[in-house]
């Protein structure tokens, strides 16, 4: 009881911010939106909307598929650079990490603006290539659309992903790989041998951190990604503001929820398998 | 055992900056033989050892396996194989899994891989661990993995950096005998690191005493017993008693000596070593009796006083105070049926003869 008594604190803290509001979406997604009313008679029409129309469907696989590229782009990123840092830098390994982190201090928004000004139709990147001579009039194809979700969204959880991976690499016993080449194992083979099995973990940790909150983005897309980026979080914003449903948002975010979860049990399960086949 | 050296070190030095971790080092290990490199912490074991593994190049000299010099040949080319300090069993494979690790590149068929790996486990004593995780392992348990890992390659020279100083006690004394049987069992060429005298001593072919990137003596572990060049070595191997003499003759395998409280001998100089005049004359505990009954007799006799008697169970060594020396000589004596413990203040007479004595410099 006591011990109870000492955790409670937390424990209701947390229950207030994690558990009660899912509770509520929980609750919203089973009733009805009546123009300005609630009906709050128990309902699975939300779900049913949510998983009949199409709309839906094409938002929620878009989500999906842009999460998954940006987290292998991300992790693709990270990996030669965390192991760079835990290999070959040799002293002052925290400065450069921290180094790396220095672009995250302005804010996220200010960050997406400045990729907005380098893709965009009189960016950086345009307005040089133009004056080069080299295109003769502005590239559409980078901003406003998945592409360049994918872009700003990779270079946002770059740093994130970095860390785990690089935690994971630092835990390897440097002996281990000595071992390998003892064992007849050129570079590369011990890579896919010893090193890469071992920093699995963080592997997984970094496509994880990255995977779920690019699911629930809502401003990426909405500032960079045209009509042909928009993801299902924007749909659900949209239904929590303009449309006035809420109870179909609930049922969509729900949806979603269960969505990611699915794939990132998926994943992690996939990922063990093949981690522990390699020989 | 053939006497084609397997392994040439030639004029090798290791630096780190400005540091020397080796200096100049030759030595050639011989076809099948139990070599052993012994020292103190520090002294540039585990340096050598991974440049023979080719884990690190020397700063100056050449390394030979089997005649071919080494130099820009990386480790996994190497006809050598190591026992890692740390065993560095993979922890993500099985004990299996381990073992049959370094077979991919001989591309065998399932069953062939399956039974070299199942015989490889029964001789280090591991034959029913196979599908166990490696974590799932005590130390003695992983130690021997990572010896069938390495033996099962077949290598030329196993390379093994204190593969026991894990272990307990009994678990070392026991792991001690197994692994001299091994090599004996599979004539593979071994060289041990170690900073147990007792371990090489016992377990060794030849061994070398390293001190500060150098090799102080590289001999069998009785000559490096009975015989050891220096002060340092004797030192390191064994207890022994020093004193300060005077050589007034030298004479080829032999030298003449003025000691404190042995007066003027001629000893043996096996090495045929060079002296100064203030020289150190080595005494081992053992090689000195100690005249109990009236009518025991020695070739050479001195007498003294008992000041102390540690007792081992089966010897006892006692410090004795004699004559023209200030600090006590070290006895020791096996407690054979019916000796007594001889008591403080006890007078006592010593026996010793010239083969008692090793000179030192
Ligand atoms: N990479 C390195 N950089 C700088 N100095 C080093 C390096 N490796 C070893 N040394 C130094 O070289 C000397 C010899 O090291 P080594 O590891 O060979 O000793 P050792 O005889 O194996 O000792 P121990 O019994 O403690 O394992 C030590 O003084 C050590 O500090
Ligand atoms: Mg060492």
């Amino acid at each position: 009881m006591r011990g109870f008594a000492l955790m409670s604190p937390t424990f209701f803290y947390a229950l207030l911010l994690l558990a009660v509001p899912v509770a509520v979406t929980i609750t919203f997604s089973f009733w009805t939106q009546t123009y300005l009313d609630l009906d709050t008679t128990f309902t699975l029409a939300n779900y049913q909307e949510v998983w009949s129309k199409p709309i839906y469907r094409v938002l929620m696989f878009r989500s999906l598929t842009i999460a998954a590229i940006v987290t292998a782009v991300t992790v693709i990123l990270a990996y030669p650079l965390a192991y760079y840092i835990s290999f070959h830098v040799k002293e002052r390994q925290a400065l450069w990490i921290f180094l790396i982190t220095i672009p995250f201090w302005t804010s996220y928004l200010l960050r997406i603006f400045a990729w907005k000004l380098i893709l965009g139709y009189n960016g950086v990147i345009n307005s040089t290539l133009m004056e080069l001579g080299i295109i003769g009039e502005p590239l559409e194809f980078i901003l406003h659309n998945a592409n360049a979700v994918v872009m700003t969204l990779s270079h946002a959880w770059l740093p994130f992903a970095i860390l785990p991976i690089f935690v994971s690499l630092q835990k390897i016993d440097r002996s281990l790989l000595e071992a390998a080449n003892d064992l007849g194992d050129g570079p590369v083979m011990r890579f896919l041998r010893v090193t890469l099995p071992l920093s699995l973990p963080g592997v997984i940790a970094a496509s994880l951190i990255v995977f779920i909150p690019t699911i629930g983005d809502y401003v990426t897309p909405r500032l960079v990604g045209g009509s042909d980026g928009l993801m299902i979080a924007n749909m659900i914003q949209v239904q929590f503001g303009k449309a006035n449903n809420w109870p179909l948002g609930a049922a969509l975010a729900m949806t979603s929820m269960l969505l990611v979860t699915a794939v990132s049990v998926a994943f992690i399960l996939v990922a063990r398998f093949l981690g522990g086949r390699v020989r | 055992m053939s006497t084609h050296p397997i392994i040439q070190v030639r004029d090798v030095s290791r630096l780190f900056g400005a540091f020397t971790a080796l200096d100049n080092i030759s030595v050639d290990i011989r076809g099948g033989e139990f070599f052993s490199l012994l020292g103190p912490s520090g002294c540039g074991k585990t340096t050598l050892l991974r440049m023979i593994a080719g884990f690190d190049d020397p700063t100056h000299g050449d390394i030979l396996i089997d005649g071919q010099p080494m130099a820009g040949v990386p480790a996994n080319r190497r006809p050598t194989n190591m026992v890692f300090q740390s065993y560095a069993v993979f922890p993500h494979l099985t004990v299996a899994q381990n073992v049959a690790y370094g077979l991919r590149r001989q591309r065998l068929d399932k069953a062939e891989k399956a039974s070299r790996v199942q015989k490889a486990l029964e001789q280090v004593g591991l034959g029913a661990l196979g599908e166990r995780r490696s974590n799932e392992l005590s130390g003695g348990q992983r130690q021997r993995v990572a010896l069938a890992r390495a033996l099962i390659m077949r290598p030329k020279v196993l390379l093994l950096d204190e593969p026991l100083s894990a272990l307990d006690k009994k678990l070392r004394e026991h792991m001690q005998v197994e692994l001299r049987q091994l090599q004996r069992q599979v004539g593979i060429t071994f060289i041990l690191v170690t900073h147990d005298q007792e371990e090489a001593l016992t377990m060794s072919d030849r061994i070398a005493v390293m001190f500060n990137g150098d090799i102080a003596q590289c001999d069998t572990p009785e000559q490096i017993y009975q015989h050891p060049k220096s002060r340092a070595v004797a030192e390191f191997i064994g207890g022994m008693n020093f004193l300060d003499a005077r050589m007034t003759a030298r004479n080829g395998k032999t030298v003449t000596v003025d000691a404190a409280c042995f007066g003027r001998v001629e000893i043996e100089n096996p090495h045929g070593q060079d002296f100064a005049s203030d020289i150190t004359v080595g005494v081992r505990p053992e090689r000195l009796t100690l005249l109990i009954d009236d009518n025991d007799r020695a070739e050479h006799e001195m007498s003294g006083q008992i000041v102390d008697a540690s007792y081992y169970g089966d010897m006892t060594y006692y410090s004795i105070s004699v004559d023209g020396r200030d600090e006590p000589i070290t006895v020791s004596m096996r407690n054979t049926v019916g000796r007594r413990i001889l008591a403080s203040q006890e007078s006592v007479r010593i026996g010793w003869g010239p083969e008692s004595l090793v000179p030192l410099s």
